[in-house]
């Protein structure tokens, strides 16, 4: 939808960012090369993300310009389905409440991490009532935790011990 | 191995503690194998631990079981939720979920298990006959021949992207560039890092995958909406007689393919499942009435064939030589050695008794869990009409647990976040995954072999004829990938 | 904040908190991480493994053995050296995580900054050649290879484990140049096996226990174990020691580390609990199963020993010109 309204910017991303990864295997590739000391036997590695590199850079200026790529993501309307009325909102706090899941995996544990993004979700994305939301992520987190206990998954703990 | 020793496998097995080890190794692996964005290499490594406690024959027993259970669970939360939480349940996922959406969902289930199973069946046969002479085919396969069968499966594969052959090339490329990241094995430099301590360990398949495909699917959830679950029943499980001729060719030819390929070392369930559904997809195109990409059951049951009888021939190079062909073989052996038992001839001669019950065990193991699947598939097709409310933070926990389990990292949870975007974005633009997927794969072989073959020797590759094969065979994918695009374009363009 | 505090009440209705404060006598009195810088299924791993059982039966908590790999030991290492000095953060200890790391020159910390508990076991390296080849016993792989290094192809696993430091002792020893033998890479020592099997190379070093399957099958010549002790699953293999070479001594080890800081007291503890596992016949079974012998050491000994490594592995690797 955003790529028909506005086409510019949006129609760029996808070429600049595989360029972008093009020249940084293009810049590695030449620094393996030339300055890496002959004894270390790096040029092997160096010819490969060049010739990789290369690869995709051409590849990438042929076939993702904007007026030649075709996108085929826009699909025909489907029968029953519900379109979503915020998608952009919901699918940044989405990835919000994910990188929030990351953060306090690492820091306090991983029973917090989950009670807090799936209530998070639950409450925000896909707009339960607080009730609702809190009594299904006490028991998706309860029957998760479980699940990972018995089958011996192990999961940072944090600073509250569980 | 004799028959008489066989049998007395199957008397070993059918004790109820075996038995009951086997049903709680093929429940545990299917639970954890369902969970979206956790796979059989997980499943095996995270319960790898509680095996070590068992007998020898027993760890082995359970060991298999869990493995075979996680890749059907792996199937079903692919064809259900479009989660593959392994990139050998990817077909699975491409051409499952479509007709999940169409309400046939159980169908595409039953499938599955039934390609498995057959699968599972012959590949167990398969071992006990032609496993100990087929073992020294693990031997012939040196760097050179490697580097030949590398080169062929990416050709392969690149050709058969939805888009055009050059995206495909570029988008492999792209793979195998990311997966370049971290210390070079051979002359301990840093590429691709940038001073990152985290990126020099480089990045792991299994989050980079759970985000393409995982969280990037809840992010087009959450874009487009879903089909309003009760719009889509979930139906019998039943295929059609049309469905089930169509697949069941594919599951015969996959499991062959499957079988043959995995003595190799190297060669994972996850090529051999795409090199069966390229060859599936391109077999459907010549004849004209391709239904690839929007639930064709070919492309279903043949992969799900290979995987698994990929994941049984894994056994004969790990049983005749202690050559393990991937990272659960290696984990299965090591549950071995753990016992004193070493794995390699004395498996067919001193230890038969062992190796017959584990064989016994995979016959078992694979009745087990057609059993336990087939008429589990409409209760699992059910998963689909939870609302996706409630489904979508649930799959977002199980991603990042997926993610974080694959090395103990929470680094890779961050992985799997930007992937997930970058699998959003790829699909908004029509750039192909798959390719990236194999790339991603395929490129740390690739440069492997390639590196090997030189240090042999520069001229090494010259000298193997299967090298020159598989060169050959390479050459003419590509242009057979060209020329049916040609074919195509006019057809593609007017419904793209 | 509200959501945190809902969370925070959801969440105890799961669990309840277990203490975070004590004193040293009460150590350990919750679960400890044993972090294993390997994937699960190599040899350290096993060897991580059954301490890490016997440890929890013999401290009375559970042990969890939880693999960090990659960038050559560098993150598990890292992870429990920045981890509390508590003694609930273990590393599963090895020259690949300590004395090779002094050598690498991207390695971001001081390759000793740890608390050295204890090392518990130590395994010999094998020296093989193909079962096809035409090189029948030790002495005839070095004639071979003093004849013509520039031919001589051996396997290479990346220049930061003992076993590549086991081929480099081999050829210095023998006084063949290693800058100009092929050192054909590989990921694994058991994928060195397999090529050195199959006649795609000419010689590989590895820890013991990555030859005793194709050893058994007469596709793979063990032509020497290193050290003194023979090793029972490679019956037929002389010691390096008994072939007149007691200089080729290469030897992997396990142990506990701790990140640095650790308390006296725990670290004795610890030592001691170690110490007596090391003794225990299915810790010693688990070990002997992957080519490892019982080997405790502990304190400033372990330090010394390990310093001693380091200063060894630095001059092979000066010798022979290769860099890291």
């Amino acid at each position: 939808m955003t790529t028909k309204s506005r086409p510019t910017s949006a129609a760029w991303t996808p070429m600049l960012v595989l360029l972008l990864l093009a020249a940084l295997a293009v810049e590695e590739g030449l620094r393996l090369l030339l300055t890496v000391d002959p004894a270390a036997q790096a040029d092997m590695a160096g010819w490969y993300v060049l010739a990789l590199g290369l690869v995709l850079a051409v590849t990438t200026l042929y076939a993702e310009r904007p007026g030649r790529a075709v996108s085929t993501s826009e699909e025909s309307e489907e029968e029953g389905v519900v379109r979503p009325a915020t998608p952009r909102r919901d699918m940044v706090l989405c990835l919000a409440f994910f990188a929030g899941y990351a953060v306090l995996l690492g820091t306090a544990g991983h029973v917090v991490a989950g009670c807090a993004s799936v209530l998070g979700y639950l409450r925000f994305v896909s707009r339960y009532p607080w009730v609702r939301a809190i009594a299904y992520t006490a028991a998706v987190n309860a029957v998760l935790v479980t699940l990972f206990e018995l089958s011996g998954v192990v999961l940072p703990t944090g600073l509250l011990g569980f | 191995m004799g028959f008489s020793q066989l049998m007395a496998g199957f008397g070993e097995v059918f004790r109820p503690e075996v038995l009951l080890l086997a049903f709680l190794g093929c429940l545990a692996g299917t639970m954890v194998g369902i969970l979206p964005g956790l796979g059989p290499v997980s499943a095996v490594a995270i319960l790898f631990p509680l095996t070590t406690y068992l007998g020898p024959a027993a760890a082995i027993v359970v060991l298999a079981a869990i493995y075979y259970g996680a890749m059907y669970g792996g199937s079903t939360s692919a064809i259900l939720l479009k989660i593959p939480g392994e990139v050998s349940s990817l077909p699975a996922a491409i051409e499952g979920y479509p007709m999940t959406r169409r309400g046939r969902g159980g169908t595409a289930l039953a499938i599955a298990a039934g390609a498995s199973f057959v699968a599972g069946i012959v590949g167990t046969v398969g071992i006990v006959l032609v496993g100990p002479s087929l073992a020294g085919f693990a031997l012939e396969f040196g760097p050179p021949e490697m580097l030949g069968l590398v080169l062929f499966s990416l050709t392969a594969i690149a050709g058969l992207s939805s888009g055009s052959v050059v995206r495909g090339i570029g988008m492999a490329a792209a793979g195998m560039l990311v997966a370049s990241v971290g210390l070079d094995l051979t002359s301990s430099q840093q590429r691709m890092t940038f001073g990152s301590l985290q990126l020099m360990q480089g990045l792991d398949i299994v989050p980079v995958m759970i985000g393409l495909f995982g969280i990037a699917e809840v992010l087009r959830v959450l874009e487009r909406g879903t089909v309003d679950a009760r719009a889509g029943r979930v139906g019998g499980f039943l295929p059609t007689r049309d469905e089930l001729r169509r697949s069941a060719g594919a599951a015969g030819r996959g499991t062959v393919t499957g079988f043959v390929l995995g003595l190799v070392p190297g060669m994972l369930p996850s090529t051999t499942t795409f090199l069966s559904y390229a060859s599936e997809r391109r077999r459907a195109e010549r004849k004209g009435n391709s239904r690839f990409g929007d639930g064709a059951v070919e492309g279903i049951g043949g992969p799900e064939a290979a995987n698994n009888a990929t994941a049984m021939s894994g056994f004969v190079p790990l049983f005749s030589l202690g050559i393990p062909t991937g990272p659960t073989m290696a984990l299965i052996m090591a549950a071995l050695m753990v016992y004193g038992v070493v794995p390699g001839p004395t498996m067919f001669t001193s230890n038969s008794d062992i190796t017959a019950a584990v064989i016994a065990s995979f016959f078992v193991a694979n009745v087990i869990l057609l059993v336990l699947n087939l008429p589990l598939a409409p209760v699992w097709a059910r998963v689909a009409r939870v609302p996706y409310g409630l489904l979508g933070p649930i799959i977002l926990v199980c991603c990042g647990v997926g993610a974080y389990t694959a090395r103990n990292s929470v680094f890779d949870v961050f992985v799997c976040l930007l992937s997930g975007i970058a699998g959003w974005a790829m699909s908004k633009r029509g750039l192909p995954v798959a390719p990236f997927v194999m790339g991603f794969i395929l490129g740390p072989m690739l440069e492997l072999s390639l590196r090997q073959s030189v240090a042999i020797s520069p001229v090494s590759m010259l000298r193997s004829p299967i090298f020159l094969f598989f060169l050959a065979a390479a050459l003419i994918s590509v242009a057979l990938a060209y020329r049916m695009h040609r074919r195509r374009q006019v057809p593609a363009d007017a419904n793209a | 904040m509200r959501r945190a505090a809902f969370a925070l009440v959801a969440c105890l209705t799961l669990g309840a908190c277990s203490g975070t404060a004590e004193s040293a006598a009460d150590y350990p009195s919750r679960a400890i991480d044993y972090v294993v810088p390997f994937a699960a299924g190599g040899s350290t791993d096993i060897a991580a493994r059954a301490a890490a059982d016997a440890l929890s039966g013999e401290l009375d908590v559970p042990v969890n053995v939880i693999n960090k790999p990659g960038a050559d030991q560098i993150i598990g290492t890292d992870s429990v050296r920045t981890a509390d000095p508590d003694g609930y953060t273990l590393l599963a200890d090895g020259a690949g995580s300590s004395s090779i790391q002094g050598l690498l020159p991207y390695v971001p910390y001081p390759w000793d900054d740890r608390t050295f508990v204890a090392r518990f076991a130590q395994g010999p390296h094998v020296y093989v050649v193909g079962g096809d080849s035409p090189y029948r016993d030790f002495d005839a792989v070095v004639a071979a290879a003093r004849e013509d290094p520039e031919r001589f192809t051996v396997g290479w696993i990346g220049g930061s484990s003992t076993s590549d430091f086991a081929t480099l002792q081999f050829l210095a020893s023998s006084g063949i140049d290693a800058g100009k033998v092929r050192r054909v890479p590989f990921r694994s020592s058991g994928e060195v096996m397999r090529a050195v099997a199959a006649g795609d190379i000419d010689f590989g070093a590895g820890g013991a226990s990555s030859a005793f399957s194709l050893a058994g099958t007469g596709k793979l010549r063990a032509v020497a174990v290193t050290g003194d002790t023979p090793v029972d699953e490679l019956p037929d293999t002389p010691t390096t020691t008994s072939l007149g070479h007691p200089e080729l001594d290469m030897r992997y080890w396990v142990g506990v580390s701790a990140p640095p800081g650790l308390p006296g007291d725990i670290t004795g503890k610890l030592a001691d609990a170690v110490a007596a596992i090391a003794e225990q016949d299915d810790v010693v079974a688990r070990l002997r199963a992957v080519g490892l012998e019982p080997a405790v050491l502990t304190g400033e000994d372990l330090r010394t020993a390990i310093g001693r490594e380091k200063d060894r592995f630095t001059t092979l690797s000066d010798q022979v010109g290769v860099a890291g």
